[in-house]
């Protein structure tokens, strides 16, 4: 690494492994109940299991979003971070207040909407770490030496994602009211500003691992956020066809939201460019791997899975079935997953001294962990197409319709296991790279 | 002739007058949507090709636009039959 | 092609990263007009549905007025063409005029836009009348909204060359191209909304 206070990357990183255990755990826990062994159902009813399912998800990727902005921002400013030690409190601060928030999904305290479950008084604890994590990230950027193109995106990404924040936090009696600022958050965050987190730091590595000159890879930077946000802004009406609001949303909701993998082919296209352009003499193999893969994975995931079923034609009969949740688990994989595992793998090595470039385990690990994903994503499109037919077009009765798709079910828990063995694998990884150190400190 | 800039706008302005008289006295001809769209793409492609220098440009560029404006006519055409 | 080709305004628009304007701004347009087009076909396939109720409506529209702001937009956009040839020539002042008068068919769009929506606005054919008027309020609007961007960039233009400095030739050619797209749309939107129903 090239400075020291790069370290603290690594526990946010920790933190971010931690979390994905009980992301997959929670998981299996629903595989199963679905498929009627629901024996923990006392404890960990399905909404309380679907809930941490998707909080860890979201908490174990903004973790790893941290890592990486404390991991590149140094080594882009050419400078240290600034008071160090406000990084740790403000990691052990979102630990608490999310150990917090998921103890009492399970004393049901929380209040409805999904992703955002967490309680208003929470809320404002999140709201407060986030803002001092963006105050540590601006200091070290102004007291910084240089100011890349690439540090910009990725704080303003995050910045973005803090002000977008703040829409969840308003209450309206009107549930159609409250359903339009919910999406302020969700949509605009994984469908806009995430989008500036990923490109920022795609670019970062990809500047690293491809060598070739920075202001060609930055150049096509602004080409995706200019994608990204032409498309996203208004895109976030796929999310008002059916709310309760003027049904414009139906038309500029569509359109726009079809543009949306203009950005994710964008980013397809840059990396691999880039990539084939460049010296191919970067050592960590792997690193290259998790970073294409999240650029490819990423527009099949996000981009034409989002296609799928984005249209108001389409969405009328698959809102809020299993085709649903066919695009976000390969959408959030490959965009977000894939990338912090992707800044994780090059940043290790460089923070531990421990150079794990090319080794079996790693390997095994990605190709497990893709291979499961899909098998997965594919026994969600089966069986939410069954689902949407069954239930939507003919009309039956939606446990029968349950009942009749169990089978896909058994798929489902069969690529969740390989999935599960490779995250494992990179858990073990994880580690075996040992601590950070500061022998690892580049003179 | 070769075209300038003068000699664009002109046909530009026919094409516009073509387009007002086509469309109030042809009206229910068979192919009125293309024949309309197709003068529409004329222009268009007059405006991009002069005005906008495209004809200077890479092959790729000029392609994209005559393709978009074949596309546009023909999906509308065959929409609107 | 280097930086020094590109500042002594040697661009080779044939390499396909430098069409006139620059890459970024062909990207731009491209999205733009697969955006407008898209709607565009929204609304061709929703008029089958309702074909008498689009014919009634698209006959309630002034297609006079649509017709005089095509003349509009297509002068200022020989206007446009005639600014930029001025720069490639080192004639600033020329150009600047152009530039104004490029503005002023902008400006004269506008104005007879404005008169066409108050008259909708007046005999209650408001966003929500029908679907066709939904897709006319919302296709013309988008439209405005972008002529209106467009004449803000060419007003900076015009401020740069009045200056009379050395204007990056890349730059100007990308503010012309803006302005050149939002004809282009309006070429598309005029036969589709006032002729074609």
């Amino acid at each position: 690494m090239k400075y020291k206070t790069q370290k603290v990357a690594y526990w946010f990183w920790a933190l971010s492994m931690l979390l994905w255990t009980i992301q997959l755990t929670y998981g299996f826990i629903m595989g199963f109940a679905r498929l009627g062994y629901d024996g923990l159902h006392q404890w960990i009813p399905f909404n309380t299991a679907h809930t941490v399912h998707l909080n860890t998800l979201v908490v174990w990727l903004l973790a790893g979003f941290m890592g990486a902005a404390y991991y590149i921002i140094p080594e882009e400013a050419e400078t240290e971070l600034w008071k160090p030690k406000l990084a740790y409190l403000q990691l052990i601060a979102l630990t608490l207040v999310g150990v917090a928030a998921l103890a009492g999904y399970h004393f049901n305290i929380w209040e409805g909407r999904k992703f955002l479950e967490i309680p208003r008084e929470l809320d404002y604890l999140v709201a407060i770490d986030v803002i001092l994590f963006l105050v540590i990230l601006l200091m070290t950027i102004l007291k910084g030496k240089k100011k890349s193109t690439t540090v910009w995106v990725l704080f303003g990404g995050l910045a973005g994602a803090a002000v977008l924040y703040l829409p969840g936090m308003i209450t309206f009696d009107s549930q159609v009211l409250d359903s339009f600022f919910r999406w302020w958050v969700v949509h605009l965050w994984v469908e806009g500003v995430w989008e500036l987190i990923m490109g920022g730091i795609l670019a970062f590595l990809l500047i690293k691992l491809t060598g070739v000159d920075r202001e060609v890879i930055e150049k096509w930077l602004y080409v995706v956020i200019g994608l990204t946000f032409l498309s996203g802004i208004l895109g976030t009406g796929h999310h008002y066809y059916y709310i309760g609001v003027n049904k414009i949303w139906l038309i500029v909701g569509g359109i726009f939201s079809a543009l949306e993998p203009l950005a994710f082919l964008a980013m397809t296209l840059w990396a691999l460019n880039m990539y084939r352009k460049g010296q191919k003499k970067h050592p960590n193999t792997l690193a290259i791997y998790w970073t294409l893969g999240a650029a490819i994975v990423s527009f099949l995931g996000a981009g034409v899975l989002g296609l799928a079923h984005t249209l108001p034609q389409t969405n009328l009969y698959t809102h809020g079935t299993l085709v649903t949740a066919m695009h976000g688990h390969l959408a959030f994989w490959g965009a977000y997953a894939m990338i912090v595992l992707a800044i994780m793998t090059y940043a290790m090595p460089n923070l531990t001294g421990r150079k794990l470039y090319d080794h079996a385990r790693g390997r095994m690990a990605f190709w497990l962990s893709n291979v499961g994903i899909f098998i997965m994503v594919s026994a969600f499109a089966a069986a939410g197409v069954a689902q949407v037919y069954l239930e939507r077009v003919l009309g039956y009765d939606f446990g029968d319709v349950q009942n009749e798709i169990k089978p896909h079910f058994w798929v489902l828990i069969t690529g969740a296991t390989i999935l599960s063995t490779g995250a494992i694998l990179l858990i073990i990884d994880f580690i075996k790279y040992g601590l950070p150190t500061d022998e690892a400190l580049e003179s | 002739m070769k075209l300038t800039q003068k000699n664009t706008i002109i046909f530009l302005y026919i094409l516009t007058l073509l387009t007002a008289l086509f469309s109030n006295y042809a009206y229910g001809w068979s192919f009125f949507v293309t024949i309309i769209l197709g003068l529409s793409a004329i222009k268009f492609m007059l405006v991009a090709f002069e005005f906008m220098e495209m004809k200077k440009a890479h092959a790729a560029w000029q392609f994209l636009i005559v393709f978009y404006l074949i596309l546009f006519v023909g999906i509308i055409s065959v929409i609107l039959h | 092609m280097s930086e020094t080709d590109i500042k002594a305004n040697k661009i080779d628009y044939k390499n396909f990263f430098y069409p006139p304007g620059g890459i970024l701004i062909w990207i731009l347009i491209m999205v733009e007009l697969i955006t407008f087009g898209a709607a565009l076909i929204a609304l061709s396939i929703n008029s089958r549905e309702n074909p008498e109720l689009y014919h009634q409506s698209r006959l309630m529209l002034n297609s006079t007025y649509g017709a005089i702001n095509t003349i509009f937009l297509l002068t200022s956009g020989y206007f446009m063409a005639r600014t930029v040839y001025y720069v490639k020539q080192q004639k600033l002042d020329k150009a600047a005029f152009n530039n104004k008068m490029a503005m002023i068919g902008g400006l004269l769009f506008l104005l007879l836009k404005s008169l066409e929506y108050y008259e909708k606005i007046e005999h209650g054919l408001t966003i929500g009348y029908n679907t066709f008027f939904t897709f006319y309020w919302l296709l013309t609007a988008f439209h405005v909204i972008h002529v209106l961007v467009g004449l803000g960039i060419l007003f900076f233009m015009y401020l740069g060359l009045r200056k009379a400095k050395r204007p990056d030739i890349l730059n100007v050619e990308a503010g012309a191209s803006f302005w050149h797209m939002c004809d282009l749309i309006w070429l598309l939107l005029f036969p589709m909304l006032y002729l074609i129903f």
